[in-house]
């Protein structure tokens, strides 16, 4: 562990990686409580045609894909909350339509296109200081978002009608959910890729769904297995050399195990 | 002062007129039930009500005041409540729910111990700790009527509370009305389907078809004549010992 943060690359990717692990988790609670995982894989996935038009016009590709996201997410829950059209056929709509835009944009850009495998699976050694800044930035706004709204957002999914009879302002908070989970989700594609990432929003929270009897142990839980699933697939993924995205998500993936065979043996 | 005005309310969806002119009240500690077929509109004058949506013409008042500046004093339980079962919440958080007072307004020791007394008096404080998902009918019901009950409401609204109830409780969550009605003199208003019973318990029966058909003390207002005008079919009524019972006519075909 120590030798990693010896090299200058590495240091990044892991104080990054600790960052959007832990809000990618911590929102993914919710995204899992309120069975919008297909949201947050529509979301990741209309970010590619983000990141294409910034390489095409040569600005940030993390900017453009940002307001390529927020636009997604809040396109998708302003339909299903005005409209009446599921939450899922938003999604299945945007998510190919992006994906299409990006691919034909992507024909567009003069020259070889390097960056793009690391967009859509992920590339640890992608993550700079800005990523690291970033990182950090939307850590903080979840959690403060969490200190803000957590028992506006648990009253708001069990019982939405009931919660604005009590005066809560149940649409801005939602709104405000689907944008911060743009924003980290946006943050997160360096790490674990655009394909890969709602892995990182839904494995964790359901391995605590095994374990939590309250909320407030669902969301500690969830941001414990986002971190460790992080930690143990980044050490793998540099010991034994593999992709460090896939690795990461597929440590998420046995802790997930681990946590369904514990529930059965110990269910009374 | 009346506990609940509703005048001459409209309101309309997508051009269709849901509701045309509704009129009624309820005087405080009375406890009057909605009677409707499907499509009457009966839970859209709830959500008118409750302020949840906003009429195209006419007025709502609650002890005087608009919905919306009335919260404090609504107790509400919705219908047939379906949320994620493999949500982690406890029956005891549940009730705490209906003690939200604001962002970053935590509730203390004294709203607990109020949630705890509320939970042994709807009979189910030994399941506090139990998740909501894993009651049953009845006892999710209890829990949603103790978080309703909690915020000591002056006006109590029930959206059809009997769906999903075991008929074996359903006596029982009759008799739990009465003695909330009883101890705190609060007004209570309920939308229901299930005409035999709530005639034993309640005031008096509005009988909404888009408008108020009728509004009266239950043995006025359950004549033939008026649940033919409401259900449209060949409905008759006719009283059997105390208990009222509806009966449908034969069709002739």
């Amino acid at each position: 562990m120590i030798e990693i943060l010896k090299i200058p690359f590495m240091k990044n990717a892991l104080l990054g990686g600790l960052a959007v692990a832990a809000a990618s988790s911590l929102l993914g609670s919710f995204v899992v409580i309120r069975k919008m995982t297909f949201i947050g894989a529509g979301i990741a996935h209309s970010s590619f045609a983000g990141v294409v038009i910034g390489l095409l016009l040569g600005i940030n590709p993390m900017a453009s894909a940002l307001a390529f996201a927020s636009f997604t997410g809040l396109s998708i829950g302003f339909l299903s909350r005005n409209y009446k059209i599921e939450e899922e056929s938003a999604v299945g709509v945007f998510f190919p339509f992006s994906m299409s835009l990006g691919i034909i944009l992507l024909g567009f850009i003069k020259g070889y296109t390097p960056n793009i495998m690391g967009y859509l699976f992920g590339d640890i050694l992608l993550v700079g200081k800005t990523e690291l800044y970033l990182s950090w930035i939307s850590l903080t706004l979840t959690l403060l978002f969490f200190i803000l709204f957590f028992r506006e957002m648990v009253f708001a999914t069990f019982d939405e009608e009931t919660a604005q009879v009590l005066g809560i302002n149940t649409s801005l908070v939602y709104y405000l959910f689907l944008i911060l989970t743009s924003l980290v989700i946006v943050v997160s594609i360096k790490v674990v890729g655009i394909i890969l990432l709602s892995g990182l929003l839904v494995i964790p929270p359901l391995a605590a769904l095994q374990f939590a009897r309250n909320m407030k142990a669902y969301i500690g839980l969830s941001a414990f297995f986002g971190l460790l699933s992080f930690l143990s697939g980044i050490l793998l993924s540099y010991k034994l050399d593999l992709p460090s995205g896939a690795t990461i998500i597929a440590s998420g993936f046995v802790i997930l195990l681990i946590s369904g065979a514990i529930k059965f043996f110990l269910k009374p | 002062m009346k506990a609940l005005e509703v005048k001459d309310l409209w309101f309309s969806y997508g051009g269709e007129d849901v509701l045309k002119g509704v009129n009624f009240s309820a005087e405080a500690g009375e406890t009057v039930a909605i009677l409707g077929p499907n499509g009457a509109g009966k839970t859209t004058l709830l959500k008118l009500i409750l302020g949840l949506l906003k009429p195209r013409r006419g007025e709502v008042r609650i002890f005087g005041l608009p919905p919306e500046k009335a919260r404090g004093y609504i107790g509400y339980v919705p219908q047939n409540l379906q949320p994620n079962r493999r949500m982690p919440i406890t029956a005891f958080s549940v009730v705490m729910m209906g003690l939200y007072e604001g962002i970053l307004k935590w509730p203390g020791k004294p709203q607990r111990m109020e949630a705890e007394r509320v939970l042994e008096e709807v009979g189910i404080l030994s399941l506090k700790k139990r998740l909501f998902g894993e009651l049953s009918g009845g006892q999710r019901q209890r829990v949603l009527i103790a978080r309703a009950l909690v915020r000591k409401p002056k006006l109590l609204i029930l959206d059809e509370p009997e769906t999903g109830l075991d008929p074996s409780f359903q006596e029982g969550f009759y008799k739990l009305l009465l003695k909330i009605r009883e101890k705190y003199g609060t007004t209570i208003i309920t939308v229901t389907h299930d005409v035999m019973a709530v005639s034993q318990v309640v005031s008096s029966i509005a009988c909404l078809n888009r408008t108020v058909v009728v509004h009266g003390r239950p043995q006025e207002v359950l004549t033939g004549e008026n649940l033919k005008c409401l259900y449209g079919e060949a409905a008759a009524y006719f009283g059997h010992g105390p208990a009222p019972h509806l009966i449908v006519e034969k069709h002739r075909d």
